[in-house]
């Protein structure tokens, strides 16, 4: 794999690279784990505020 | 017109000239550099005191023709490199490249590269020196530095970490970092029970060796960003470890009398009252009481030490007391750190990075000479290499319990060691102005003028 760029004077490392996918995998899980916590704590939120809201009328 | 001290990179080079440091931006690497000054990323870092400063310099038409820019950064007083650093200072330069790299992407730009040789310390805090190594941050593509980062960065300080703070003082070995292999091979196995250590060091070097082929990670903002708090989190909670403490009860057990000490302390404030210096290098420091006492009075101090506890000590001290004038290095005056790298001037040696206008070597010279056999007429030779004006010395003789105690186990083969032969040395390069006997000892401190 060559990396487009001419001021790259690193050599990132095949093996390191091929391990990046993996890391990017883990990261992907993680991200939509993440974003799954926050999803469902904005709904229940919201839903304890419809309960709140309802209560009070 | 390079110089070893700066090759690797085509987006520029730097050199040393008449005590001056000058970074040549290549025209190749204009528009990373005028993004980094443009998009309020160069004064942000400066703001927060990660980036060194620079002026641009005047260019001459030779130099417009060839160069983008010439820049002139802020000196910094004595440069240190990684192998002469605690274990804490490495974790703070870690947890500082990782914010840069995340302010950096805020603009849209990231490192391109990942050494630990990209800073250096102006007294107790880091600075990053590389200006260029700046570039575009392209969505998608892998974090190229990762590697080096590993095997320069995260590995050493790991092993500094889990094994022996040690570590960090055979990079000078390898100065461009272990191979993860080796890393993981040498970490000790509590390294398997922490998520950082396992996943960058031990899981990374079993793909070393493996041909990444046509595969290319999509490492979007949103996961470097994830991927270098989750390292900032992990890194912070790794805990250094405390050296051996040989010498750090040094002035408490050591020092049989404060007669003495208060003497001596006398002595030094009336001796740095007179000559004012404007930089002190402190060899031997031990915890610092005297390099703290310099730099009331100088601009400068270097604290040299090679007890990593020590300095430890000393470092805590800068802290409680926020002051920024003193630089510790952690080195062994007898073995000090050489050039390394291309043509051994890559990296410099300790003794062309130290000078000081007033050199101390306090309780220090009956070390060199009786434990570590050095000549005294090259104790004299080297204070005179490094000393640009004055050199403190105090002079113990062999009557003293602590020198007599040193020789108790061994034949006294140091003839040459009185202070008739001290004096006869030292006359070769230095002008004695002065000379005291330190109270309740048989000690004499020496105040010496560079011929």
């Amino acid at each position: 794999m060559t990396i487009q760029n001419p001021l790259l004077y690193l050599d990132p490392g095949s093996g390191s690279l091929l391990f990046q996918v993996i890391l990017s995998a883990m990261l992907t899980a993680a991200v939509f784990f993440k974003k799954s916590i926050h999803f469902f704590r904005h709904l229940f939120a919201g839903f304890r505020m419809y309960r709140h809201k309802k209560r009070a009328e | 017109m390079k110089q070893a001290i700066s090759y690797r990179d085509n987006s520029g080079f730097v050199i040393l000239k008449n005590d001056s440091v000058f970074r040549f931006v290549s025209r190749e690497y204009a528009a990373q550099y005028d993004m980094l000054m443009q998009s309020g990323l160069y004064q942000e870092l400066v703001d927060e005191g990660l980036l060194i400063p620079h002026r641009e310099n005047l260019m001459t038409a030779q130099e417009k023709a060839a160069y983008h820019k010439v820049l002139v950064p802020e000196r910094i007083f004595c440069i240190t490199y990684p192998y002469e650093w605690t274990t804490e200072q490495w974790k703070q330069v870690l947890l500082q490249f990782l914010q840069i790299n995340t302010m950096a992407l805020r603009y849209g730009m990231i490192l391109k590269d990942a050494t630990p040789f990209n800073f250096s310390f102006q007294g107790r805090h880091c600075i990053f020196i590389d200006t260029l190594s700046f570039e575009f941050y392209k969505e998608g593509t892998p974090w190229i530095a990762y590697r080096q980062f590993c095997e320069s960065m995260l590995g050493p300080f790991a092993l500094m970490t889990f094994n022996h703070d040690n570590w960090g003082r055979y990079l000078s070995a390898s100065i461009n970092g272990f191979e993860l292999p080796f890393i993981s091979r040498n970490l000790k196995r509590r390294s398997w029970f922490d998520l950082t250590a396992v996943l960058h060091l031990h899981w990374h070097a079993k793909y070393t060796d493996r041909d990444g082929g046509a595969h290319r990670s999509s490492m979007s903002r949103q996961k470097l960003q994830l991927l270098w708090s989750m390292l900032r989190r992990g890194i912070g909670k790794w805990k250094t470890k405390n050296a051996g403490r040989r010498w750090t009860k040094y002035y408490d057990i050591d020092i049989a009398s404060t007669e003495y000490m208060d003497d001596k302390t006398a002595q030094l404030v009336f001796v740095l009252q007179a000559l004012q210096p404007r930089s002190v290098i402190d060899l031997g420091a031990n915890t610092g009481r005297f390099s703290l006492l310099a730099a009331r009075y100088a601009g400068q101090v270097i604290a040299v030490e090679a007890d990593q506890a020590c300095v430890r000590i000393l470092q805590e001290q800068l802290a409680a007391q926020s002051l920024s004038n003193i630089t510790t290095i952690l080195a062994d005056i007898v073995v000090p750190t050489p050039g390394l790298g291309w043509n051994n001037s890559e990296r410099l040696p300790l003794l062309h990075r130290l000078q000081g206008e007033l050199v101390m070597a306090l309780a220090l010279v009956h070390h060199l000479c009786i434990a570590r056999n050095i000549p005294i007429e090259f104790v004299a030779e080297m204070l005179a290499a490094i000393s640009l004006n004055y050199a403190v010395v105090e002079f113990i003789p062999k009557s003293d319990p602590k020198v007599a105690g040193m020789l108790a186990g061994r034949e006294d083969i140091f003839n040459d060691y009185h202070e008739e032969s001290f004096i006869h040395h030292f006359s070769r390069y230095f002008v004695l102005m002065r000379s005291h006997a330190i109270a309740s000892s048989g000690r004499t401190l020496f105040i010496w003028k560079k011929k």
